[in-house]
């Protein structure tokens, strides 16, 4: 059976989420069971393929969610496709996040535009038994309104949740917007945590993964508790192609998901 | 110890013959153009050299095709590959440790790899480029060969390896005599010869055998750049390498995907769907070439990726030479 062979998915539903994102929720042939954090490679035939985390709950087996951008050419393709199309996928690939090391703590989510697919299936992770945690915050930062992903999740479930805390900001607001306006680590500014033992985890762009971890840093967390899901050019998924090398790392393998100290003595790691 | 045999020329000829009727065998064989590396057959198995030095390709072009289907199911010829030498023994081990991973093994490379049965040969022509034994290499295998060779005046000592080389050995029928003591000092003697003959012949380049600390203290030298000026992102060097084994899958119709070779020295290698590059320059590629070989693949495997083979000094269109570049971060 070889490595590289992807199962069947059909496309169960699509979600428009912003003008520029869609969420695809996937029946897989077989299940696809996955730790929150880990990723899949979803294939379009004869186009391409793409690494994805799913965005939907580890809890939930049948069906799989994928929140995508479109952002070039396999991705392009992904968004023309309709409910019933099949696409291929095979993982799950590489480490996710280490809950275990986050019990017992303060959790901070950090997430920044289509970011929040991983971090909403990590959210709905630590949801399932909130008492494990001591105390749970969620910061989200797009770039206008408009851009906001899971916008009824957040508004009618999450903002109602009474273990979560949720801060969010725009970069640019409009007449509708009575939250903050700003890049999202302003929102770090609002609360105050028990910084020297609390954990964060962080995922968006790569600008606002550099700031982000910055800002945390400032702000007195620990490099070994500030989990960030590293973006880097993937092919294979399976530490074979050698694209997403990380210094010493393949992260496809050791990671999406490290830590920032693992990966803070690898000049690359920014870009 | 490892069983070692003699055979005069002639008669490791006939038996080679014998293999066609069961294997796919390739060596080195004179032709007009020189030295090839073809599929022997009936007719120009005649031809069959002692090539002193490395071939090419290197061993890499038949564990790791190119380009290979790799979602259909192959089954490749039991093949041999003659005249491999211990630095593409040594570049095998450091592909091993990636498809071989056991994590995900590919089973592609497997296939092929358990399908190829590994006839090597002491190296005793090097080349100009080579420089293995700077590397603190030997220029003869030390291990993961079949069989392996060396060719005296008037005679081949044969060294077993594996019990799948006793069998091929078998198989071709010819008289084996165990070599004596002589016989193997004369090898080892004529082993030390070449050893300093590569030492030689590279006197004028300066830099220490442990490159890893070499480069971990030299990440942000201006030698990256100065080298990096002539480079015309041909990736001739990676393609050539023995030990590289970057690729890029390649969706095709119907759930087909090949996996083709890449290489880390093209500007879209690293790049992001956002245009966040990690190597927007040519000399960050550059330098990730020589990172990867001597400190990242170390510190990932436990193998160093460079065997000192200098193939990609050969085929440069830049003319870099890897020992002037070591020879000058070293300065
Ligand atoms: C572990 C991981 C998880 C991800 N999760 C999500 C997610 O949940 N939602 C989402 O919208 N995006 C996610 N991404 C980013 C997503 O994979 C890219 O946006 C996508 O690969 C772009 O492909 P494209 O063909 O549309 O873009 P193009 O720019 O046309 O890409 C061409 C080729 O470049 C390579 N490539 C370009 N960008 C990337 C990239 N960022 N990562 C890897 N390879 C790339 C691919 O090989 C691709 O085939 C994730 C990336 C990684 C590494
Ligand atoms: S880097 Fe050059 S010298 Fe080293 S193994 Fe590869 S081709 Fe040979
Ligand atoms: S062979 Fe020479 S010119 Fe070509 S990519 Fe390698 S270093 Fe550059
Ligand atoms: S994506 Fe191929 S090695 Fe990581």
């Amino acid at each position: 059976m070889s490595i590289y062979k992807p199962i069947k998915a059909k496309i169960d539903r699509v979600i428009d989420e912003t003008p520029t994102i869609k969420t695809f929720v996937l029946i897989p042939e077989k299940p696809i069971e996955f730790t929150t954090g880990q990723f899949v490679e979803i294939t379009v035939p004869g186009v391409g393929e793409a690494p994805f985390t799913p965005s939907s709950s580890p809890f939930v087996k049948d069906k799989l969610d994928v929140t995508i951008m479109k952002v070039g050419t396999v991705t392009e393709k992904l968004h023309e496709m309709k409910e019933g199309d099949v696409v291929g996928i095979r993982g799950p690939y590489g480490k996710g996040y280490p809950l275990d090391k986050m019990y017992g703590k303060e959790v901070l989510i950090l997430g920044g535009g289509v970011g929040m697919a991983p971090l909403r299936s990590f959210l709905l992770t630590v949801l399932e038994t909130p008492d494990k945690f001591k105390r749970i915050v969620l910061c989200y930062g797009a770039r206008t309104p408009q851009d906001i992903v899971y916008k009824e999740q957040f508004e009618k479930e999450w903002m109602q949740n009474k273990y979560l805390e949720v801060f969010r900001s725009v970069d640019r607001k409009d007449e509708t917007w009575k939250e903050t306006e700003g890049v999202v680590t302003v929102l770090l500014d609002k609360f105050k945590m028990d910084y020297d033992n609390a954990v964060a985890v962080v995922c968006g762009p790569p600008i606002m993964m550099k700031f982000g971890t910055l800002k945390l840093l400032e702000l007195g967390f620990k490099p070994e508790n500030i989990y960030l899901s590293m973006e880097k050019n993937m092919s294979c998924g399976l530490g074979k192609c050698g694209h997403c090398a990380l210094g010493r790392y393949f992260v496809c393998k050791d990671g999406p998901v490290f830590s920032y100290d693992m990966i803070m003595d690898i000049p690359e790691i920014w870009e | 110890m490892a069983k070692v045999f003699h055979v005069k020329s002639d008669a490791w000829k006939a038996g080679v013959k014998a293999l066609l009727r069961t294997y796919a065998v390739y060596g080195p064989i004179e032709s007009t153009f020189g030295i090839k590396y073809s599929l022997l057959d009936e007719d120009n198995v005649d031809k069959l050299v002692y090539l002193g030095a490395r071939i090419y390709p290197s061993i890499k072009f038949f564990l790791y095709p190119v380009q290979e289907d790799v979602v259909k199911e192959i089954q490749p010829k039991e093949t041999i590959l003659m005249g491999v030498k211990g630095c593409d023994l040594r570049a095998v081990a450091t592909l091993d440790s990636v498809f071989l991973d056991p994590d995900f093994i590919d089973d592609y490379y497997k296939l092929r790899r358990d399908n190829t049965i590994i006839i090597s040969e002491d190296c005793f022509k090097p080349l100009d480029v080579c420089f293995c034994s700077c590397l603190g290499d030997t220029p003869f295998p030390e291990k993961g060969f079949d069989l392996n060779l060396s060719y005296l005046e008037d005679k081949i000592l044969i060294e077993v390896g594996t019990e799948r080389g006793q069998k091929v050995l078998d198989e071709m029928d010819i008289e084996l005599n165990e070599a004596d003591a002589t016989q193997i000092a004369e090898r080892d003697e004529l082993r030390k010869r070449v050893a300093e003959t590569i030492l030689e012949s590279n006197k004028k380049f300066k830099f220490p055998e442990d490159i890893y600390n070499l480069l971990k203290n030299n990440y942000e030298s201006e030698v990256w750049k100065q080298h990096a000026e002539t480079c015309v992102s041909c990736f001739a060097c990676t393609n050539v390498c023995p030990s590289c084994h970057c690729f890029l899958l390649q969706e095709l119709k119907d759930f087909a995907k090949a996996r083709v070779w890449d290489s880390c020295q093209s500007v879209g290698y690293a790049r992001v769907a956002g245009g966040a590059n990690p190597r927007k320059h040519l000399f960050e590629r550059f330098r990730n070439r020589y990172y990867c070989k001597f400190v990242y693949r170390v510190e990932r495997f436990g193998l160093r990726a460079c065997v000192g083979c200098g193939r990609c000094i050969e085929a440069c269109h830049g003319k870099i030479d890897m020992r002037e570049v070591l020879t000058d971060l070293a300065k």
